[in-house]
């Protein structure tokens, strides 16, 4: 039987050099290659074709997530992750194995003893599991958006209200406005539908920065804003907001 | 806050509740009935003379205030209370005349019964409410340091994460077995990082230097565990480095860029870090030209938030954070503090 090749690939290259060490210790008959990043860890997956692969999960480029779900069927992950970092513990181990960084010899040990016992047959299909390991996303704090060629950050606690504009978002502070480059449809699915309301086709406003509806004669509903000159449309559509008012 | 402290301060005058008001409109008219049974028409219609206008004057504000939908001023709300009872007890003046000429005794001078009325609404309706504005007022202040307090906690308890510290001494551990020195080095510039870093410094207020050195040690430790892939240069002053700033802002910044620049970029990160002065603002600057925030247009990074809380409670609107990707690809956070402040805030 030919010698395994294994890859690592972690950013830091002292926890990389010491990873490495580890294997050499644990699997003597074993060749090694190393990748800086998760780009250069794919290259040498394709190029390469090693049996195990220890994946730092936390990579500049591409994560290690990523790069176990392209090995796919041809190589044995193990994954390295920071303490606490992913809830790697909650899966079987059978189906995905891990070692917690820094690394203890002995656990290192167990992994490579399993993945060694693993090799004769196909590695198990991590599609499914790599999903479901993405961190789920948190609500967004903050927005860039461009005034002529810088990018700001806003923080959405800032935010008094969004204008559509023509394919892009105008959002309005109390110190500037901004353009996103994001619909106000598409704003409107990803923002907490708590905090901002859309009263307008054309608009969205900061609900704690509503001051009053008013109707006008004509019977069209405007708002007046809190600590802001703005006065804004309602339309039909969205006036059961307000009702009561 | 303190125009609601106002209203309440008025409506306290008069016995917060309506039994207690109930209470004392009976105390005073059994007052009445005692004065009228005895006959002390004089003192009645003198005691009338006093109260009436006074009482008048806080409803007549309170029922304005309501009707107007406008909240009450501290100031605003003395000089009406006074000008009403004034007004009150110079209306109330020919009553107290007609009906002590009717009981036939005789009556107090005008004068003498105006400043007699006018001086007793002035302290009993004033000193109370001078009395409740100095109290919301240490409350109000009281309430932002609070807030200020809470800010910097959080903050704090943000900076040294179980996974920095274990992923740097992992470091330290590989360097103590190949490169002794090094690893020395190393362990030095994490003791002198936690030095500040940790909570126990939490009351102290820093300097800009001292900031700045702490940024160094943060870096020089991320230096070794990145190797190559990030070069960075600080830059403060020495003319700055004695100026009082808040501690932990500026590591805020750092930490920032070596997580969202260098960390998620591969291939080498340059960060720069500067200070200057300028008309009274102080000006820092934390440059990075590493990932930057990519495409997403919106994030969920709380630290910022943090931030800006602090700036908020520690300097209200003087102090100013912009996070902004120049054309040149470089990602800058931009902090402006106002200097003399930040003198205060070391005092």
């Amino acid at each position: 039987m030919t010698a395994p090749r294994i890859l690592v690939a972690d950013d830091e290259p002292l926890l990389r050099a010491e990873l490495v060490e580890a294997l050499e210790r644990l699997w003597p008959e074993a060749q090694i290659a190393t990748a800086q990043d998760g780009i250069e860890a794919l290259r040498l997956g394709r190029e390469w074709m090693p049996d195990v692969a220890f994946l730092d999960i936390r990579m500049p480029g591409l994560d290690g997530l990523e790069v176990a779900r392209v090995f796919g069927a041809r190589t044995h992950v193990v994954f390295v992750t920071a303490y606490g970092e992913h809830a790697l513990a909650a899966f079987d181990e059978g189906a995905i194995d891990y070692v917690v960084k820094p690394i203890a010899l002995e656990r290192m040990a167990r992994a490579v003893e399993r993945v060694r016992a693993r090799l004769a047959s196909p590695p198990p299909d991590l599609t499914h599991l790599v999903s479901r390991l993405r961190p789920a996303q948190k609500a967004p704090a903050w927005l860039q958006a461009t005034v002529g060629n810088t990018i700001h950050f806003i923080d959405l606690a800032d935010v008094v209200y969004f204008c559509a504009d023509a394919k892009y978002t105008r959002v309005v502070t109390d110190a500037m406005e901004a353009h996103i480059r994001l619909s106000l449809k598409e704003l409107a699915d990803s923002l907490d539908p708590a905090a901002f309301w859309q009263i307008h086709r054309g608009y969205m406003i900061a609900v704690r920065r509503i001051a009053s509806a008013a109707r006008a004669e004509d019977g069209a509903l405007w708002l007046h804003l809190r600590g802001h000159p703005a006065r804004l449309p309602v339309s039909q559509r969205f006036q059961h907001l307000f009702r009561g008012m | 806050m303190a125009n609601d402290d106002c209203a309440r301060a008025i409506r306290r005058l008069y016995g917060c509740t309506w039994r207690q008001g109930l209470l004392s409109l009976l105390c005073l008219a059994l007052v009445a009935v005692g004065a009228l049974a005895l006959g002390r028409h004089a003192l009645l219609a003198l005691f009338g003379a006093i109260v009436v206008p006074g009482f008048a004057a806080c409803a007549s504000l309170l029922l304005a205030a309501r009707v107007s939908g406008r909240r009450l001023g501290w100031t605003g709300a003395a000089v009406l209370l006074l000008a009403t009872a004034g007004a009150g007890a110079w209306v109330v003046l020919p009553a107290y005349k007609s009906a002590l000429a009717a009981w036939n005794v005789h009556a107090l001078p005008d004068q003498q019964l105006l400043a007699c009325a006018f001086g007793v609404s002035a302290a009993v309706l004033g000193l109370p409410l001078w009395l409740a504005r100095t109290r919301a007022h240490a409350q109000q202040l009281a309430d932002l340091r609070s807030a200020a307090l809470v800010a910097e906690l959080k903050a704090l308890q943000a900076q040294v994460e179980p996974h920095f510290l274990y992923n740097t001494l992992a470091n330290t551990r590989y360097l103590a077995r190949h490169q002794p020195p090094r690893a020395v080095e190393m362990l030095e510039h994490l003791i002198a990082y936690l030095h500040s870093a940790l909570p126990d410094m939490r009351s102290q207020a820093s300097t800009l230097g001292r900031e700045f050195e702490l940024a160094g040690h943060y870096l020089a430790l991320m230096a070794i565990r990145f190797g190559e892939r990030l070069q960075y240069r600080l830059d403060c002053p020495s003319a700055l480095a004695s100026a009082a700033m808040p501690p932990l802002l500026l590591m805020t910044l750092v930490e920032n860029a070596v997580r969202h620049g260098v960390e998620p970029k591969p291939g080498r990160v340059h960060i720069d870090v500067t200070a200057g002065h300028q008309g009274g603002v102080l000006t820092i600057v934390v440059a990075d030209d590493g990932a930057g925030p990519g495409e997403t247009a919106l994030g969920s990074g709380v630290g910022l938030r943090n931030l800006r809380q602090r700036l908020q409670a520690l300097y209200g609107t003087r102090a100013g954070f912009i996070l902004r990707r120049t054309d040149a690809g470089t990602t800058e956070a931009v902090l402006t503090l106002p200097a003399a402040a930040a003198a205060e805030l070391a005092a």
